[in-house]
């Protein structure tokens, strides 16, 4: 009425809302007694003014009104969602959790909360909400104030809550008279109106004045404002997801009216409303609870309980649905009352009492709503009261409350059982019990998802509280649910901020773990630091690799964890919410995550495949509209860069020309006979080394996989290449495309499978092409980039660059197009795939030079030189007839059983073959010199388009399965070729280091040599003469059905030469003429022998050799050689003397093979050369190779090389030839070890203990060199030759004759080093007896007992280095028979000092104590006895003798 | 939400079943009681001192869609393993958490492996026992010289031994 005018003038519309404001904290400040009659103190007290009651039915809790409700909470706070602050890319930090409010961070549940208990209604079950006092308020204006009371009294509201509320009859009435001091009117008769007032009611009556403000002309704005905000700020706290008024309240209010509201309010409290309500806690106590408390209120109840309830249910309970209440004026309600009000006046010691008997009886009268009100009062009260509540104590009233509220009430109580949780929940969170908060709000139903979104929310972010540390698991677990559920409630905005919390969090905490155990390293290796280049082109590209790399740590965006299923399920569903966010580039990155992992099911993949390629396709159509509405060209067309298929940029290749066989490029050709190499090691596989010519193919190959279990196909695969010019100046603007490059159409990958894709560049400009990434199409649909990208080598040059992971600029797989380049195309023809070992085959290597230069150079480099015989190339076009190449065997009718030759000695170089250009060296004579060895004229260039022959003669020389490498290089520049086989420099080392860079190509060949002849050789000493060697040669037939007819044997040696000791005629015995008809043939399974005798070439006819030329043998140039190489300073750069051979031939068959001076002849010595050369490789592994040379000579002077020449009979006609070379007859003395010791002078002095250290090694090695292990080593040898046996008969009497023997003693000297001084003494088997004891007979007996020397018997000389020297001595003996004459004692030693100038080494030697003595001992003094019986028959004409 | 879980699991378990009565068709209809107890669902997860998982398998009935929540549920129970370790001196945590009607077993080795075991409603003495078998596999794992720790355990003996020991125990 009048009353409401007031409020209006205000903006206000009710009185209520007018008061409504000073109703919170009201303080009171007044001493109360509680429920025992204690004092208590009252500091403050909320009320709540309404103009409206009424038993509103409980919300049904709608889940369409949740959600709105939730909706309305969240609008508020949109730029809230994006914001993540608690967690970082780095994690939650423990101490920023710890500090912050829960309800920072999700604003909207404090909203939520907020609305919650606004919309509370009053309920049957309790008295909250339900009033206890009633305001009447009257205007001052009205003319009979005391009526207009009664009139209100009769008010239907007040109706209401006389017969409605929990108050009933016991309700308070206050009654106001409101004054409006514009209304001056009534100013006079206001104070005689009030005092009817109370006169008529009593005291609890007051008078209010407002609208002081009378003049309207305002105190200020700043006091306007202040009024106003008393109700606005009310409002916002109360509504705080309304919009904010525009309304002002309180305009014509001062804050004098202000603060007589709030005075007036607390007077309403202080003298009406509490002193009320204490009185009636009293009456209700004495009225109930304090008989039913204790054991007597037990045992009552308990009566009561058994004999009373038939009645109770009529009078007391009644049903409002199905539920059971009790009456108000029942004592179960007034007890609940009675707790109530202990409860609203913080009295929560006898409330929880209260409420505790309460309960029983609630209970035992299965009224389940009020039993769970009062049992969630009772933890309410507990927790209310106890500052450090555990958890017993309270927990399982609440747990009981909720599920009795959800679960035994008739209707589920959802709004009840929720508003349970909250303050359950908001209590907790006073108290920061967190660990307490889930349990209770996980306890929410689940049928409305926002709101079991919500609470689950809440209880995550309680598990982020937990103290000491936050539990982070099961806070990702919560807020996955919580994820979920608000999807299901079509809230994706807050569903995206859950799961991005999850993913930071997880992927944070692992990365954190794993940055624990893997370290320094794994940083280093995502970042690596690029170094700048002064390069613009390579500058720009690592400031892009650097920008790429710093996004890419940046958006951290794939999930992992490790825990599969997690990730991909986080991944897969943050994509999908940006997806539908329309946030495309993000939802691609986590879509792209999930490619890749293979722990995913394959039904998942195919999903997410599905998935990502429907996102791309959405994505593609914004794009299409977002360019028709704004030209705006999307980002989305460019193509992303996906995980699959991997590929790894180490594994592509760059194969030159594709079309052909083997590896091309730039290869380093050494002159050493070592196999060319792509030039360096450092920088193999660089740029620099692979090029080719304009309009070459080169095929890029890349090894591709595919991570899934599903397949997927690549459509349109290409590569993106970048293109150099070779110089910035020819560039030509014509636009024709500089490169092509092919497109693989489709290629399909099966789940897990790993393939190669080939893609051909042609390029057509010179420059240099670089490989960027591969492009394809995935499925068809979504084009995607891979970037192939190479770090350099690392750097580890500065100090800066050492401490961090420096790399080089990137390596770009790429290749120079070059068109200076030769461009050859080669080919084998009729190569066969097995051939029999020995037999030799005729085959042609073509070359086409297909570029546009002549070929001014061109070389041949084979890695079997023994398999190989090469012959003069030839043009194509000068129609050379195939059949004119020359035979490999020169056929003739007769030659010479010993022929002699002078031959280089040198260890060549037999592997590189020069087939264009100049050949070695320049005048003609070395010409002649080398063309006997290698029997090759090149050809002087090749030009474009021309084809050349090389006719090929292959061996099978070894029996099994090989590998032969083959190497042409070309260059058109014909200075490059200065291959050059090593001669004799003043330095060494610019001969070694000679090599020279040409395009190459390398080929592999394999051959299968299936076994033929099975050649053994075998060597004994001869009796006849120390000098003279037997050798057998067994020849066995293995192969199954090959019939062969042995041509010829060929031996070859420096110093034996070998007559046969049966001849073709003995072998076949009955045949007639020696030389006509007869052949040695051997069929399968057949073995036949061979034996010869090897007698030194130049022994004079008495038996006597002739000494060597010392300073001409080459094992005395080793010797030399080895000891500078080790000792000196200056390492031997002399090569070998060329030595004379002598070749002793046997023919076996009706013709004879030329050897000498035929190619045969040279294949021969280069096969020897290979052979000789592994051997050396074998036994000096610490030598170089490239000292070989200078170290070794080719032919020692004691091997023999052995050949034998065959061909079938029948079949093919083949004709091969099996050789044995180094068939060592020589003495047994070890001569290189002779080297070991120091020469006297020139040693080079070793500073460093290394260099005397590697010395040593060095020594050792050569030492123990495989095949010196088991070597007999004794320098000196004696031989005993009886020369003559006189018979004379001194003695009377007969039949007793005296023999008297003349034996030739022969000392041979085996060292190359050292001439000896010796003493040999004759001993007679009686001075035997003289060194023995006494007691040791020694039988005298036999061929002992009856002979003794005669004569000198002791002999002083010298012997020369290889040298011999003879002695004769005289033996009588007195009987004929068989006598051991061996009985000498030799002492040798060294000759030394000046005395030995004869010595022709090139290093003086001398004897010096202080040196290295271990080499030296065995040879330079030895006391030396017979080792072997020499038996001489005496008295026989027949003189059998045996020698040493 | 999770009920919708449930739901999609009690329908595997009827396919399950129906499978297995397809199966046993000829045998008789005596051994229903053996398909009800193979309906079981167990996931099983070894994990490392630093929570990544070195081992899973899966017995009973495999659920494929949930194996996320499989994995979730195993992993926030880690927390409360760290809790309860050392509230007992024994490997054997007992069931450390539930979820619905999951319950996830734990057993911590002396190196803080975790085995941890998701099942609905069991015994405890079968998973004890299981448990204890499994470390057993895990020590010989840890023997092996080719094996680092706290890496994943691929070899295939122990993936067929685990299986043998869960068809012992478990189902």
């Amino acid at each position: 009425m009048n009353a409401e005018n007031v409020c209006k003038v205000n903006n206000l519309d009710t009185f209520a809302d007018l008061l409504a404001p000073f109703g919170q904290d009201v303080s009171t400040q007044i001493t109360i007694q509680d429920g025992q009659g204690a004092p208590y103190f009252l500091d403050k007290i909320n009320i709540k003014f309404t103009d409206e009651f009424s038993l509103g039915k409980q919300h049904a809790l709608e889940a369409t009104e949740i959600n709105e409700l939730l909706q309305r909470s969240v609008a508020g706070h949109s730029d809230h969602i994006q914001d993540l602050s608690f967690v970082s890319g780095a994690g939650v930090g423990n101490e920023a959790v710890a500090a912050e409010d829960i309800s920072s961070w999700a604003p909207w549940y404090t909203l939520f909360r907020q609305q919650w208990v606004n919309e509370t209604k009053a309920s049957e079950h309790e008295s909250f909400l339900h009033p206890v006092a009633c305001l009447l308020v009257v205007s001052g204006s009205e003319a009979d104030p005391v009526a207009s009371f009664h009139e209100l009294q009769r008010h239907p509201v007040v109706h209401r809550v006389q017969t409605q509320s929990f108050s009933a009859t016991n309700v308070l009435f206050y009654y106001m008279l409101v004054h409006d001091e514009r209304d001056t009117a009534v100013l006079q008769t206001i104070d005689t109106k009030f005092d009817q007032v109370r006169r008529a009611f009593g005291q609890n009556t007051s008078m209010l004045r407002l609208n002081s403000n009378t003049d309207l002309l305002g105190t200020g704005s700043s006091d306007r404002a202040k009024v106003s905000g008393v109700w606005t700020n009310h409002y916002s706290a109360t509504h705080p997801w309304a919009p904010p008024l525009e309304k002002s309240f309180g305009t014509i209010m001062t804050m004098r009216d202000v603060t007589a509201l709030r005075d007036s309010v607390k007077n309403f409290m202080v003298k009406s409303v509490i002193p009320h309500m204490q009185y009636l806690i009293r009456v209700l106590s004495e009225q109930t609870a304090n008989q039913r408390r204790g054991i007597t209120g037990r045992l009552f109840s308990a009566g009561r309980r058994y004999f009373g309830s038939s009645t109770k249910t009529n009078s007391t309970l009644k049903g409002i649905g199905s539920d059971l209440y009790f009456r108000y004026d029942s004592p179960e309600a007034m007890m609940r009352k009675l707790a109530d009000y202990s409860f609203m006046l913080k009295d929560y010691r006898f409330a929880q009492s209260v409420y505790q008997v309460a309960r029983r009886d609630f209970q035992s009268e299965k009224a389940w709503k009020c039993y769970a009100g009062a049992q969630e009062m009772v933890g309410l009260s507990k927790l209310m009261l106890e500052i450090h509540a555990t958890k017993a104590e309270f927990e399982s009233n609440f747990e009981d409350a909720i599920s009795m509220y959800l679960h035994k009430t008739h209707a589920p109580q959802h709004f009840l059982a929720v508003r349970c949780i909250i303050l359950y929940y908001e209590l907790l969170k006073h108290h920061k019990l967190y660990s307490f908060a889930p349990a209770a709000l996980l306890r929410v139903p689940e049928s409305t998802a926002s709101l079991f979104a919500l609470m689950n929310e809440q209880a995550a972010y309680a598990y982020l509280k937990h103290s000491p540390r936050p539990e982070i698991r099961r806070f990702s677990f919560y807020a996955m649910i919580s994820a979920q559920a608000y999807q299901g409630a079509g809230m994706p905005d807050l569903a995206y901020r859950c799961l991005r919390a999850v993913h930071l969090t997880l992927g944070a905490s692992f990365s954190a773990m794993k940055q624990d155990t893997r370290g320094y390293v794994a940083t280093a290796e995502e970042k690596p630091a690029l170094v700048e280049t002064p390069d613009d082109k390579l500058a720009d590209s690592s400031a892009k690799t650097d920008s790429s790399t710093a996004t890419g740590s940046e958006n951290n965006i794939a999930m992992y964890s490790s825990w599969a299923a997690i990730d991909s399920y986080i991944n897969h569903e943050l994509g999908r919410q940006c997806m539908v966010a329309q946030r495309y580039d993000e939802a691609f990155m986590y879509f792209m995550a999930l490619m890749g992992d293979d722990k995913v099911p394959p039904k998942l993949q195919a999903k997410y495949l599905q998935e990502l390629l429907q996102l791309f396709l959405e994505s593609c159509e914004k794009a299409a509209e977002d360019k028709d509405s704004s030209e705006n060209d999307s980002q989305f067309l460019s193509p992303v860069e996906l995980s699959i298929p991997v590929i790894d940029p180490h594994l592509a290749r760059i194969i030159m020309s594709p079309e052909l066989e083997g590896e091309d490029g730039l290869f380093i050709w050494k002159n050493d006979g070592s196999s060319p190499s792509q030039s360096d090691t450092t920088s193999s596989g660089s740029m620099a080394d692979r090029c080719c010519s304009v309009g070459e193919v080169a095929a890029v190959l890349l090894v591709m996989s595919n991570p899934l279990t599903i397949g997927v196909t690549l459509n349109n695969f290409t590569l993106d290449c970048r293109f150099d010019p070779i110089d910035d100046d020819s560039q030509d603007e014509s636009g024709a495309p500089k490169y092509e490059v092919s497109t693989v159409p489709s290629v399909i990958l099966e789940g897990g499978q790993t393939t190669m894709v080939t893609v051909q560049i042609v390029p057509h400009c010179a420059g240099s092409i670089s490989i960027l990434g591969a492009r394809y199409l995935l499925c068809d649909i979504l084009p995607t980039f891979k970037q192939l990208r190479l770090p350099g080598r690392r750097l580890n040059n500065t100090k800066e660059q050492q401490l961090k992971s420096t790399y080089a600029p990137e390596s770009t797989l790429g290749f120079r197009v070059d068109p200076t380049l030769p461009r050859l195309e080669m080919t084998l023809e009729e190569f066969p795939e097995s051939l029999m070992s020995g037999s030799m085959c005729q085959v042609s290597l073509r070359i086409e030079n297909r570029g546009q230069i002549a070929c001014k150079s061109a070389a041949l480099w084979i890695s079997h030189p023994s398999f190989f015989d090469i012959k003069s190339p030839h043009l194509m076009a000068e129609d050379v007839d195939v059949d004119a190449v020359e035979s490999m065997y020169a056929y003739k009718d007769t030659i010479a059983d010993v022929e002699t030759v002078q031959v280089s000695n040198v260890l060549q170089n037999s592997s590189t073959f020069i087939l264009v250009g100049q050949a070695y060296g320049n005048s003609p004579a070395e010409l002649a010199k080398d063309r006997n060895l290698q029997h090759l004229v090149p050809i002087e260039q090749l030009e474009p388009g021309s084809t050349c022959v090389v006719p090929l003669w292959l061996r099978g020389d070894r029996v099994g399965a090989h590998t032969l490498n083959m190497c042409v290089g070309a260059s058109t520049d014909a200075a490059l070729l200065n291959m050059r086989p090593p001669r004799t420099t003043n330095n060494a080392k610019s001969t070694t280091n000679d090599l020279c860079r040409m395009r190459s190509r390398m080929f592999e060949i394999d051959l299968l040599v299936t076994p033929s002849l099975r050649v053994n050789a075998f060597v004994r000493p001869s009796t006849k003469n120390p000098h003279e060697r037997i050798l057998g040669i067994d020849v066995e037939n293995v192969h199954p059905d090959l019939h062969v007819e042995l041509v010829q044997a060929t031996f070859s040696s420096g110093y034996y030469r070998l007559t046969p000791l049966a001849t073709t005629q003995s072998l076949k015995p009955g045949s007639g003429d020696v030389k006509e008809g007869i052949k040695v043939r051997l069929g399968p399974r057949q073995t036949i022998s061979l034996v010869y005798r090897a007698l030194p070439y130049k022994t004079s006819a008495n038996g006597y050799t002739t000494p060597l030329d010392l300073s001409a043998l080459p094992e005395l140039f080793t010797v030399n050689a080895l000891r500078q190489y080790i000792y000196s300073s200056e390492k031997p750069s002399q090569l070998p003397d060329s030595i004379d051979l002598v070749y002793s031939n046997q023919i076996l068959g009706d013709r004879s093979v030329g050897c000498i001076h035929s190619s045969l002849q040279g294949f021969i010595v280069r096969a020897q050369a290979t052979r000789r050369r592994n051997m050396l490789r074998a036994n000096y592994s610490l030598i170089p190779e490239s000292y070989f040379s200078f170290l070794f000579p080719l032919f020692e002077t004691f091997g023999i090389d052995f050949v034998l020449f065959w061909s079938e009979i029948g079949g093919s006609h083949r004709s091969g030839h099996h050789s044995i070379t180094g068939i060592d007859l020589g003495v047994p003395h070890d001569y290189v070890n002779e080297a070991l010791n120091p020469p006297s002078e020139g040693v080079t002095r070793t500073w460093l203990a290394d260099t005397a250290q590697e010395r040593e090694t060095l020594i050792s090695s050569i030492a123990n060199r495989p095949s010196a292990i088991g070597r007999y080593e004794r320098p000196l040898d004696v031989v005993m030759k009886v020369e003559k046996t006189e018979h004379c008969t001194k003695s009377t009497e007969p039949g007793s004759p005296l023999y008297i023997i003349d034996v030739a003693i022969s000392v041979y000297n085996h060292s190359w080093r050292y001439a000896y001084s010796l003493t040999l003494d004759l001993l007679s088997p009686k001075d035997l007896d003289l060194g023995s004891l006494e007691d040791v007979n020694l039988d005298n007996t036999g061929s002992r007992a009856a002979w003794t020397w005669i004569g000198q018997t002791s002999y002083s000389m010298s012997v020369a280095q290889h040298g011999m020297v003879t002695v004769n001595a005289n033996l009588s003996c007195l009987a004929s028979g068989v006598i051991d004459i061996g009985l000498w004692h030799l002492i040798a030693k060294a000759a030394t000092g000046e005395e030995t100038t004869e010595i022709p080494f090139s290093l003086a030697y001398s004897y010096d104590t202080s040196r290295n003595m271990q080499f030296r001992s065995k040879s330079q003094e030895c006391n030396l006895y017979p080792h072997q019986p020499c038996f001489v028959a005496v008295g026989n004409d027949d003189k059998e003798s045996e020698a040493v | 939400m999770s009920t919708k879980f449930l739901k999609e699991g009690i329908d595997n378990v009827q396919i399950g079943m129906d499978c297995h009565r397809e199966m046993l068709q000829p045998g008789g209809s005596h051994d229903s009681m053996l398909i009800v107890v193979m309906a079981a669902s167990f996931y099983f997860a070894i994990v490392g001192t630093n929570d990544s998982p070195l081992y899973e398998a899966e017995f009973g009935i495999q659920r494929e869609e949930n194996k996320y929540l499989q994995q979730f549920v195993v992993h926030a129970a880690l927390d409360l393993v760290d809790d309860v370790q050392f509230m007992t001196s024994g490997c054997y945590l007992k069931a450390v958490d539930r979820y619905n009607d999951w319950t996830v077993s734990a057993y911590v080795t002396p190196s803080n492996a975790r085995f941890m075991l998701l099942h609905e409603a069991k015994p405890e003495d079968p998973i004890r026992s299981f448990f204890a078998a499994c470390h057993e596999l895990y020590l010989r794992t840890l023997l092996n010289p080719f094996y680092e720790a706290n890496t994943s355990i691929l070899s295939q003996a122990f993936d067929a031994k685990v299986h043998t020991l869960a068809k012992k125990y478990l189902i």
